[in-house]
């Protein structure tokens, strides 16, 4: 096992997070058993920031110990990975509008003590503002909504100076019609008031029509 | 530590609440009832048109007995039907007494649906829910300069059914007025009224369809019956179109296929007639075994289109014989985008 990130690890072929929890299964992954440590394997065809990684990420936004925001994290395929690299000193705070998911996330979150589930509209910064007393290190979304810039650039408040934020655009949430280029550039420019931009990477093969952005906070 | 532990408990708590608090409103089931049943309605549909055009095929052994089963079910789903809508109105006149008693429980569970939840419906003013329902149109109306629309769900309402169509739009709007305030009785657990107030409704209702028309309304009405003739010859032309390009791209049996192009040789023969052929094309042209009447009304059918077809042959075959040029195959040239910015 080769280490990638801090916390991330690859075998030549696929992407494995070191289990937090030895023996449990979060959706139906693969567990894999090396030099006394159990591994769970990261499947890019469900996860965004898998496929950017697996793209040729430059910097992992995540590492052990990190306070991070979760915006849109559906069942938890991701949010599990996640909680796995930031280990049980860090925390992951989880915000989703949907109760049918918010319920399958609050099962996982009994296990997993690193968790915090919101269950919030993102966009009404103000339903949850009385939890971030202290800035957050990173921030991650991915809501397919039209205005996923302006969402993004709305809870970047909760941020630290220089933290590091990831974006996985979905271009077809925004416009049919257009090419992806074009949106690229201009949703480009709206996050560019905030932050400043380290790369841009096509999920291509993984999801059609995605980009996953990274970020720095000015 | 011990207070981030703390916290993290606290949040679980409230989002649990949170989610029981959706999933144990009453008005949900309610809901996924209403969406089921115009499901039904659809599956119901298509499995009698199946059934009814299977039976007429005279269907023995194995065939009937996939019949049977299919009828079965059929049957089945009938029954469903009929005690879903029994348990709508059982729920909706425990929820909503006064509401379901004037728009009936069966509309009521419908705009509810349309608006997600009670508190969400409840709160709404009578304009919003005389739309409901008819988002398309309305959508439409402030977008581009279309029409507004009358009514949406509320179309269905027995009051409205017989009403002259330039009457519907003031008589769905008193409809409307009422809901409201049933609404708002109900919610705030007032007193049932239903009874007083239905019987008011229905006076004003008889009112409104005795008043004489005006002129104006009478001169909307014409033009309203000219547009609609337009509109039915149109809809002709393009079903004859329609027919005719099925009949020409069908798939034939061997003895149908047989006899369309035995027509379509005859009428070419017919056209350019060689001395050595013509007898004996022309009996090559009818089929000794014709015993069915369908079969001649086929080719009848598709002597007309022998007809198109051969002219358009006759052309190709001139043009095949000169030298003509390949057809280019390469792509059209696309016209540059004026790229717009959403």
């Amino acid at each position: 096992m080769k280490q990638i990130f801090e916390g991330i690890y690859t075998d030549g072929k696929s992407i494995y997070t070191k289990n937090l929890i030895v023996g449990k299964k979060v959706y139906k992954e693969k567990l894999i058993q090396k030099n006394g440590n159990e591994y769970r394997e990261w499947d890019p065809y469900r996860s965004k920031y898998c496929a950017g990684i697996k793209k040729g990420l430059n910097k992992s936004i995540f590492y052990e110990g990190c306070t991070a925001i979760y915006l849109g994290s559906a069942e938890g395929t991701t949010v599990s990975h996640v909680s796995d690299i930031i280990g049980k000193k860090g925390a992951v705070f989880c915000i989703d509008i949907s109760e049918i998911a918010m319920n399958k996330l609050t099962q996982l979150a009994e296990d997993r003590e690193n968790i915090y589930p919101i269950l919030s509209d993102a966009q009404l910064t103000e339903n949850y503002e009385e939890y971030f007393t202290q800035k957050a290190d990173c921030l991650f979304q991915d809501i397919s909504q039209r205005n996923q810039a302006d969402i993004f650039v709305r809870n970047s408040k909760f941020l630290k100076k220089g933290g590091l934020g990831a974006l996985a655009l979905k271009t077809k949430s925004i416009s049919q019609s257009e090419s992806k280029e074009n949106i690229l550039d201009y949703e480009l420019e709206i996050l560019k008031k905030e932050f400043e931009i380290l790369q841009t990477i096509p999920l291509d093969p993984y999801e059609k029509h995605h980009y996953l952005i990274l970020m720095k906070k000015k | 530590m011990e207070q981030r532990e703390f916290l993290r408990k606290q949040m679980l708590k409230k989002t649990r609440e949170q989610i029981e608090e959706k999933f144990a409103g009453k008005e949900i089931h309610i809901i996924k009832a209403v969406n089921l049943l115009s499901d039904l309605d659809s599956i119901n549909n298509l499995m009698s048109e199946n059934l009814n055009e299977w039976k007429i095929r005279n269907p023995q052994n194995e065939a009937q007995n996939q019949l049977e089963t299919l009828q079965r079910n059929t049957i089945q789903i009938q029954e469903e039907k009929t005690k879903l809508i029994e348990f709508i109105e059982k729920e909706m006149q425990e929820e909503f007494p006064n509401f379901s008693q004037i728009a009936t429980p069966i509309i009521g569970a419908k705009l509810l649906s349309e608006a997600g939840s009670k508190k969400r419906l409840c709160f709404m003013p009578a304009s919003t829910i005389q739309v409901l329902g008819a988002e398309k149109a309305l959508f439409a109306h402030l977008r581009k300069n279309a029409k507004s629309p009358k009514h949406g769900h509320l179309f269905n309402h027995p009051l409205l059914q017989n009403m002259p169509r330039f009457k519907r739009g003031k008589a769905a709007r008193i409809i409307a007025g009422k809901l409201a305030i049933a609404l708002k009785q109900d919610y705030f657990k007032g007193e049932d009224t239903s009874k007083k107030v239905k019987e008011e409704l229905e006076k004003k209702i008889i009112e409104i369809r005795n008043e004489p028309e005006t002129e104006a309304q009478k001169q909307k009405e014409k033009n309203y019956e000219q547009i609609n003739k337009d509109r039915r010859k149109e809809e002709f032309v393009k079903e004859n179109k329609k027919r005719e390009h099925q009949m020409e791209s069908r798939t034939f049996t061997p003895e149908e296929r047989r006899a369309y192009f035995a027509n379509q040789k005859r009428n070419k023969d017919s056209f350019t007639p060689r001395e050595n052929y013509s007898n004996k094309s022309k009996n090559f042209g009818k089929s000794k075994n014709r015993t069915s009447d369908s079969k001649n009304d086929f080719n009848q059918n598709y002597n007309k289109i022998g007809n198109d077809k051969r002219n358009r042959s006759e052309s190709k075959k001139f043009k095949s014989r000169g030298f003509r040029k390949k057809s280019k195959t390469s792509f059209r040239k696309r016209k540059p985008r004026t790229t717009k910015r959403y």
